[in-house]
Formats: structure tokens, C-alpha cells, sequence
């Protein structure tokens, strides 16, 4: 189709350039900032113990960190190590790997987001096109409106509200945490059971804020495609109203809204800020936001890098994946 | 042609409800069309040609509604299927060449999906055996290559997709096919190619043919008989050589003299005034405002359509 192996290898330089330039900012940013993070290491030790030789100690760190070597050879194993994903030792957790720290939350923050991201673009897609389909049944048109009104509802806003109705009010789930305190972590039912059941409220708190922008997003697109000549064409030819609706239309409309889904799915690590704060949940989010608390510089660089990985990688894969859904979209040169 | 109807319109009315009343897009309209007949609906833009073809269909979309009449196909009133019966008829019975023939076919489908669509929904899964042999058999009919099955309407050019149109129109050998308006977005010489292949394949299935246009010239050298559309009333409806011979409608003696003739150099459309509103049409008669020949009962009273000779029918006071 309209994919040429010289696009692909072109998308793909481009996605390491991308990363090339995020690890170079990552390089540059924090010796753009003052002050000094060794001493601000130095100032939380000695809060809890006596520090003797601060020089020495200061000059081990600065070692440990390859502080000490010129700048150009700084650069140049702080963009290799960036490609390895060797973002060295946390500070707030020292001396803990960050790539270790970042791979633990990763799961967490992947499992609960993309299934919500991707269980809320399929039922607000297909809730949205419904809502304007003239074969839907008036009294199911009257039940999806309302959840439009989600649209206007910021997810966290939600979350709160879930929380304290089901888990202060009417405590019938858990107020946060991925699993009851104590619970052992294995692959055994009832501990699989208890983390579904934690993940119940921010599930249904991202999802639904989710559903409204979804079926907005649809709705318009539908109601132009609904007035395409290929859909008047569809009814003359008798096809059935289910095919039509999923093979003429609804297939059309969303078109767009695949692109809004990549790139959602793409801003998820930074999406999950807030939710993971509010149910403590120990994904990236949350390691970012306490990370940040604590000036956790290696920290903060690994997920920023994560980030910008995670979004360049999903703009890749719909650029290489584009063509197959719409064939109108060609990426050979002629 | 023989003389036992396949298609017969009673007395159809179709409005749309506007905010300001009802359009009456289609007034009074009576016809019938032949078995294998080619039959021609002509008449300015807004006349209600496509109107009265997507009411054949039951295809009169909101607002618009049929308020009266019997369309007959074989002797089966259309108005009276329900919906299950209606989309079981559409395609099998009477397909549609659309009109928008370049925006007509589904962009992210290949060529072959949108005819397989169609053969597979009314025939069932057994119609899958030599299923893509059928297709390309049928783009070759129409004078399309076999590859053309596997491409994406966006890889072809105008004449093309209206061909595949017409090979899909073809595909279930209706009994009546509509082609509203089937070249008219396409320039001059592709227009009479398409035009002759449809006409081919037309008389290959021996289906009927619903042919509308505007170009009373090209109309001429195509149909058997003419039915002349003024204001969503049907005002002449004869054979092509009567019509063309002996008009006897005043809106016919001017759409007539406007084909361009290099022997009589005519000045094309000599008719005064605009086309009627539908919403509000003028009482009686509804092309009295412009008729040069308006009597005083043109103003009060609508002409029914008559039957002036055999089978020439006029809709016109002046032949009571
Ligand atoms: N959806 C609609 N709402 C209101 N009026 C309509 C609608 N569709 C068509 N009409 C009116 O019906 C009349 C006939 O239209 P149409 O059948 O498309 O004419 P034609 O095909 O001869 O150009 C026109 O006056 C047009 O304005
Ligand atoms: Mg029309």
C-alpha cells in the first residue's frame, strides 16, 4: 500500500532524531538551572546524620555522577546511556537505578490507563455515532445524551466525587492503593480480584470523563458522513442498517478520531499525574509528582524521556499505520 | 418495447415539510415505464426529478415524505413494503446509478468490497463462490480492467468510478435501473462512452431504464420515450419523435426550440421569469406565469395530464 521502504526508514530516523533531541535537552536543562544538586544532597543527608569530610564526600558524588569529566564526555555517555535507558541512581530513593524504578511503576500506569484510554475511545465512538444514527431507537438516543455532559467534567473533579461517595460514604470500595495493605503480589485470584477491585474507581473516573469527549468528537464527524453520497448509495443498494452503519459510516467518521486515540495513548504517562496521586497509585505519575518534590533530577529526566518516547512512538506507529485505514493517504513519492 | 408496465406511478405526491410549509417537490405525478424500455425525465434543475426517483426507492429522506400515491413495480406497491421488504427489494429489483457519481462509493473500501457489498447481502453467503471472477467479469463488461477490482475509488478517474457504478448497478440484473443525472459531472466525450455503455449493458440484463438528465439533446438519441418535469408537475410525456416532432406543451415548444441546431441558429432558452417556488407554487397551472399562451382558467385551474393522442399525454389547458 502506500508505505515505501524508504518512508519507513525516513519515519524511523526522524523518531530517533526526536529522542536524540529530547536526551540532549534532558542534558542541557538541569545545568541551566541554579544551584547545585549535590549540595542539595549534601543538605538532605545532613539533616539525618553528621556530615565530617563534606569536600570528600562532595567529591565522590560529583565522581559517582561523572560530574567530574569535561562537559563533551559528559554529553556524550549521558545521550548514550539515554538510548540504553540508564538514567543513572535516584536521589530520593538512592541508590536505587532509576531505569529500575521507572520499569516497576510502568505496569501500574500502562494497565490502568491504556485499558480505560482504549475502553472509553470504543464506547464513546460507538455511544457518540449512535446518538446521531437515524436507526437508533428514540428511546436509547434519550439515554446516551447525558453522557455528553461528561465531556465538561474534568476527570480528577470525578475521581473525587467517586471517592468519596463509594469509598467514605457508602464504603463499598477501596479508598486507593492497588491492592489491601498486606496482600501478597502473586498471580493468584483473589489477589488479581483485589487490585481489579482497587482499580474499579479510577477506571470509571478516567473513563467516563473520557466518554464524553469521545462521543463528541464522533458525533460531529458522523452527521458529515451521514450526509455522504456513498451512504445514500449504501441505503440504495439495500445493504443492511448494521452493515452501513459500521462499513460506511461509522468506519468513515472516525477516521479522525484515530489520531486523537494514538496520541492519547501517546500523553498517558502525563495523563496519569493526578489520578495516581488522588488513589495513590504506584505508577509513573505518582513517581513523577514525588519526584519532582524532591528535586529527584535523574528521576524526573528518566520519565521526562519516557514521555517524550512513549508520544514520538505512537505518532510513529500512526504514521506507519495511517495508510491502512485510510488508503486515500499515500506515502510514496510519486 | 412491449407495452406491459414494469414500473407505474399513481398520482404521487412527495413534500417536504420546511419550517415555512410544505415543498411540494413531486405534484400529481403519473407514468409508467415499459418492460426493457428506456425511458427519459427531463427538466430544470429543482424540478423534482431526483425527487420522484429516490420516492421509487423509498428513499425520501426527513423531512420529506411520500403524502399520496402508488408506485407500482410489477404490480407491487412500493409505498405499502415495510422497511425489511423495501430493502429487500432495493438493488435486486431497482438499483440506482446516483448522481454524485464521483463522491458515490466508499473511500476506504476496495472496489470489489462495495460490489461484493451489494451481492452478498441479497444473494447470502453462497454467492461467494466465483464470487471475485463475478466482479471482475462485471468491471470487464463495462469496460474497466480486471485490476480495477482490487483499487480504491480515490485511484480512479471520474469516467471510471461512474462505470463501476453502472457495473454495480447491473450486478443483481435488476429488473429497473434509475440513473439520475449519471454524466453529467462528466465532460462531453467520456459522457457519451459512459452513456453507450450503460445503454449496452442495459440491453444485455434487459432491464428497464429511468434515464434523467437536462440535456434534452443528448436524452433524444438515448430514449425511447420523454417525460418533460416542470415545478414537480409531469407536463408532456410521449415518445421521443412525437416530442421532438410536435411538442405540445408551451414549457416543451420552448425546452424544444433551446437545443442548440447549427441549421436553425435558435438563441438558446428564450423563457422568461424564474423557475416556480415549490414552496408557494403559483395556483392552477404551474408554468402559467411564464406561458406565453396562458388562458384565464391557466390561472385557477390545474391541468390535469391528458392523453391528447395515443400515448402522447399533455398536462395543458389549451388541449381540453
Ligand atoms: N431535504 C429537503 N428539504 C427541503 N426541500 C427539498 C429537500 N430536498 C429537495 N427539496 C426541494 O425539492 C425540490 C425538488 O428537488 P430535486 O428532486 O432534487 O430536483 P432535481 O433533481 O430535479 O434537481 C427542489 O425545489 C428542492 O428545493
Ligand atoms: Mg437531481
Amino acid at each position: 500500500m502506500g508505505l515505501s521502504v524508504g518512508y519507513v526508514i525516513r519515519r524511523i530516523a526522524m523518531f530517533l532524531v526526536v529522542i536524540w533531541v529530547a536526551a540532549t535537552i534532558n542534558f542541557i536543562i538541569p545545568r541551566l538551572v541554579p544551584g547545585d544538586p549535590i549540595q542539595t544532597m549534601l543538605a538532605h543527608m545532613a539533616q539525618t546524620e553528621r556530615i565530617e569530610n563534606a569536600a570528600a564526600i562532595t567529591q565522590e558524588l560529583r565522581a559517582t555522577y561523572g560530574l567530574d569529566a569535561p562537559i563533551q564526555e559528559q554529553y556524550a555517555r549521558y545521550i548514550l546511556n539515554s538510548f540504553r535507558f540508564d538514567f543513572g541512581l535516584s536521589l530520593n530513593q538512592f541508590p536505587t537505578k532509576v531505569g529500575d524504578l521507572v520499569l516497576r511503576a510502568m505496569p501500574w500506569t500502562i494497565g490502568l490507563l491504556a485499558t480505560t484510554t482504549l475502553l472509553s475511545f470504543g464506547l464513546g465512538t460507538l455511544m457518540g455515532a449512535l446518538l446521531v444514527w437515524r436507526g437508533t431507537p428514540r428511546w436509547a438516543q434519550v439515554m446516551l445524551t447525558p453522557f455528553t455532559f461528561f465531556a465538561a467534567v474534568p476527570y480528577f473533579l470525578l475521581a473525587v466525587v467517586f471517592l468519596y461517595l463509594f469509598a467514605y460514604v457508602w464504603k463499598i470500595l477501596p479508598t486507593g492503593g492497588v491492592a489491601t495493605a498486606g496482600a501478597k503480589a502473586e498471580w493468584t485470584l483473589a489477589y488479581v480480584g483485589d487490585v481489579l477491585q482497587h482499580f474499579i474507581l479510577p477506571a470509571a473516573a478516567m473513563a467516563l470523563a473520557g466518554l464524553g469527549n469521545w462521543m463528541l468528537g464522533i458525533r460531529g464527524m458522523m452527521v458529515t458522513t451521514i450526509g455522504a453520497d456513498y451512504l445514500n448509495l449504501a441505503y440504495a443498494k439495500g445493504l443492511t442498517d448494521r452493515r452501513i452503519f459500521f462499513r460506511y459510516a461509522l468506519r468513515n467518521a472516525m477516521l479522525p478520531q484515530v489520531t486523537s486515540l494514538v496520541i492519547a495513548l501517546g500523553h498517558i504517562v502525563s495523563g496519569a499525574i493526578l489520578i495516581e496521586v488522588i488513589f495513590t497509585l504506584p505508577g509513573i505519575g505518582n513517581l513523577l509528582y514525588r519526584s519532582i518534590g524532591f528535586l529527584d533530577y535523574p528521576m524526573i529526566q528518566g520519565i521526562t524521556f519516557v514521555l517524550v518516547v512513549s508520544v514520538a512512538f505512537s505518532v510513529l506507529l500512526l504514521d506507519l499505520f495511517y495508510p491502512r485505514l485510510d488508503p486515500r493517504i499515500t506515502y510514496t513519492r510519486k | 418495447m412491449n407495452t406491459d408496465a414494469v414500473l407505474r406511478i399513481n398520482n404521487l405526491h412527495v413534500h417536504y415539510q420546511t419550517p415555512q410549509g410544505a415543498v411540494k417537490a413531486v405534484d400529481e405525478v403519473n407514468l409508467f415505464v415499459g418492460r426493457g424500455e428506456r425511458f427519459g425525465f427531463v427538466g430544470e434543475s429543482g424540478c423534482g426529478k431526483t425527487t420522484t426517483a429516490l420516492a421509487i426507492l423509498q428513499m425520501i429522506q426527513y423531512p420529506g415524505k411520500i403524502v399520496a400515491g402508488e408506485i407500482l413495480l410489477e404490480g407491487k406497491n412500493l409505498v405499502e413494503l415495510n422497511a425489511e421488504e423495501m430493502r429487500r427489494t432495493r438493488w435486486r429489483e431497482v438499483s440506482l446509478i446516483p448522481q454524485g457519481a464521483m463522491s458515490s462509493l466508499n473511500p476506504v473500501m476496495r472496489i470489489k468490497d462495495q460490489i461484493a457489498d451489494a451481492i452478498l447481502t441479497h444473494e447470502g453467503r453462497s454467492a461467494r463462490t466465483g464470487l471475485n471472477q463475478r466482479i471482475e467479469d462485471l468491471l470487464v463488461t463495462v469496460g474497466l480492467q480486471r485490476p480495477v477490482a482490487q483499487m480504491f475509488p480515490h485511484e480512479l478517474s471520474g469516467g471510471m468510478k461512474q462505470r463501476v457504478c453502472v457495473a454495480m448497478a447491473i450486478a443483481l440484473k435488476p429488473k429497473l435501473i434509475i440513473a439520475d443525472e449519471p454524466t453529467s459531472a462528466l465532460d462531453v466525450v467520456v459522457q457519451r462512452i459512459v452513456t453507450q455503455t450503460l445503454i449496452e449493458v442495459q440491453e444485455r440484463i434487459g432491464a428497464s431504464l429511468i434515464l434523467i438528465g437536462h440535456d434534452m439533446g443528448l436524452q433524444a438519441q438515448i430514449v425511447h420515450r420523454l417525460a418533460i418535469m416542470y415545478g414537480g408537475h409531469l407536463v408532456e410525456m410521449a415518445t421521443v419523435k412525437k416530442i421532438f416532432q410536435a411538442p405540445q406543451h408551451p414549457y416543451t415548444q420552448v425546452l424544444i426550440g433551446s437545443v442548440p441546431s447549427p441549421k436553425t441558429k435558435k438563441s438558446p432558452f428564450a423563457l422568461p421569469g424564474l423557475p416556480p417556488a415549490l414552496l408557494n407554487p403559483p395556483p392552477g397551472c404551474v408554468f402559467h406565469p411564464r406561458c406565453a399562451k396562458a388562458l384565464e382558467m391557466c390561472r385557477t385551474q390545474v391541468p390535469p395530464l391528458h392523453e391528447i393522442q395515443a400515448a402522447h399525454f399533455v398536462a395543458c389547458h389549451l388541449y381540453r
